[in-house]
């Protein structure tokens, strides 16, 4: 059978303001974000550099979310 | 498919609720139930995998390699339903060495004296594989030192390069080995056909990039049961998912009913550093902030002289360490600070 769930999530990048407003809501700072690598190949793909905020929309049987990583090299 | 938990959905956690215990307890309890020797159950497609207890050991462990790699590729729109189409794209996949070309009984003959070497290819699994005679002597000529010549069905392939028996020998058993056509650590390829008619090719071993550069593929679809090759072709966060989509099918197919929410919090505390690292002491437990959180796991006495030589601090702030000096924990209705302002107080005992 053909897999049940889409693999790969959308990954965006966000902008510098809505980094800002992200890590507001959540009331901590970028480092305490889950991480994604600068090598990994959604990163890439969208371009992320180290520093930045990537938001993944994740669609699972809990339902649809927003995640976030922080870029790291 | 799970089916959706309504009253789940509509409930938010919290604050303060120990979501790993319950998620630990929520796998760990199911997984005391289950069969301890499920060890590779084997579907209709007689391709192995690992199931069971075993799986779920193998993905926590996050094991480098898993024990039976596989995988599933669907095809694109254009080829899905059309059976002649994909038979073209298996044909790609299948690794076919020399030694699945040549007759099964008598198949080769080999005298090391002489340093000479028989090839009796067979004609069905050539047709089959569609590989000719000329193809399969092609691709031996890239092997150093020998000679080829062929007659019909048979290559007579002298080694010229060495008069060392080992070393022929060697030659021999590389010439065997010797890929023809296909895709390397692919080792069986199977065509299935789904529900709705469309067909999709379950392969045993995995190489997802390998298979990506081939025409008709769903590149972006392709399911592997290897988690660090996913990671490292499709990224974390592919990882994840099938981490807890792993984890949540092996409990269902076993008969147990879990919510995804507890799959999911595992596989996000396995990838939160962007890497995949195993649950235990190698991995996230391992690498917990506290020394004596770590060392009440395992590795105790390391853990104290480590923290003694480098002079770390334990901030008291997790479960484990708190219950370790007798403190109440930051679980719960104990995450609750009170502050008062002393000043307010003295007003309040003036106006009594």
């Amino acid at each position: 059978m053909p897999p049940s769930y889409e693999p790969i999530p959308v990954h965006e990048l966000l902008s510098e303001s809505e980094t800002a407003k992200v890590a507001k809501k959540f009331g901590i700072s970028l480092d305490k974000f889950p991480k994604i690598n600068e090598g990994d190949p959604q990163a890439k793909k969208i371009g992320a550099k180290a520093g930045q905020l990537v938001a993944i929309h994740r669609e699972d049987p809990t339902g649809k979310y927003t995640y976030y990583r922080y870029v790291v090299r | 498919m799970p089916t959706k938990n309504d009253r789940g959905e509509k409930l938010n956690v919290s604050p303060g609720e120990a979501v790993g215990v319950v998620a630990a307890q929520s796998i760990g309890e199911p997984g005391t139930q289950m069969i301890l020797r499920s060890f590779h159950a084997a579907g209709i497609s007689s391709i192995i995998t690992t199931k069971g207890l075993p799986r779920i050991i193998e993905i926590v462990d996050a094991r480098k390699k898993p024990k039976f790699p596989m995988m599933r590729i669907t095809l694109e729109k254009g080829y899905a339903k059309d059976y002649e189409k994909v038979r073209k794209v298996w044909r790609k996949l299948e690794e076919v060495t020399v030694s699945k070309l040549i007759k099964e009984r008598g198949g080769f003959s080999e005298d090391l004296g002489a340093r000479i070497m028989v090839l009796n290819l067979d004609k069905e699994r050539l047709h089959t594989y569609e590989i000719t005679p000329s193809q399969v002597a092609s691709r031996l000529k890239k092997v150093s030192g020998i000679e080829i010549g062929m007659d019909g069905m048979e290559i007579r392939i002298k080694v010229n390069g060495t008069k060392d028996m080992k070393l022929t020998r060697q030659t021999f058993v590389q010439i065997r080995k010797a890929v023809v056509s296909g895709v390397p650590n692919i080792e069986k390829a199977l065509v299935q056909e789904g529900q709705g008619g469309e067909f999709y090719i379950t392969t045993a071993g995995s190489n997802m990039a390998a298979v990506m550069d081939i025409e008709g593929v769903d590149k972006w679809h392709i399911y592997s049961n290897d988690i660090f090759e996913v990671a490292r072709v499709y990224g974390v966060e592919a990882a994840r998912n099938l981490i807890a989509h792993e984890l949540f099918e092996t409990m269902s197919e076993e008969g147990f009913t879990v919510s995804f929410r507890h799959p999911a919090l595992v596989a996000d505390a396995m990838t939160h550093t962007g890497q995949i690292r195993s649950i235990g002491r190698h991995g996230v437990a391992g690498e917990k902030e506290s020394v004596f959180a770590r060392a009440a796991y395992e590795e105790t006495v390391k853990h104290f002289t480590n923290a003694g030589v480098f002079g770390e601090v334990d901030r008291l702030n997790g479960v484990a360490e708190n219950i370790l000096i007798g403190k109440q924990i930051s679980v719960g209705t104990g995450m609750v600070r009170l502050a008062v302002r002393k000043d307010e107080l003295k007003k309040i005992k003036a106006e009594e």
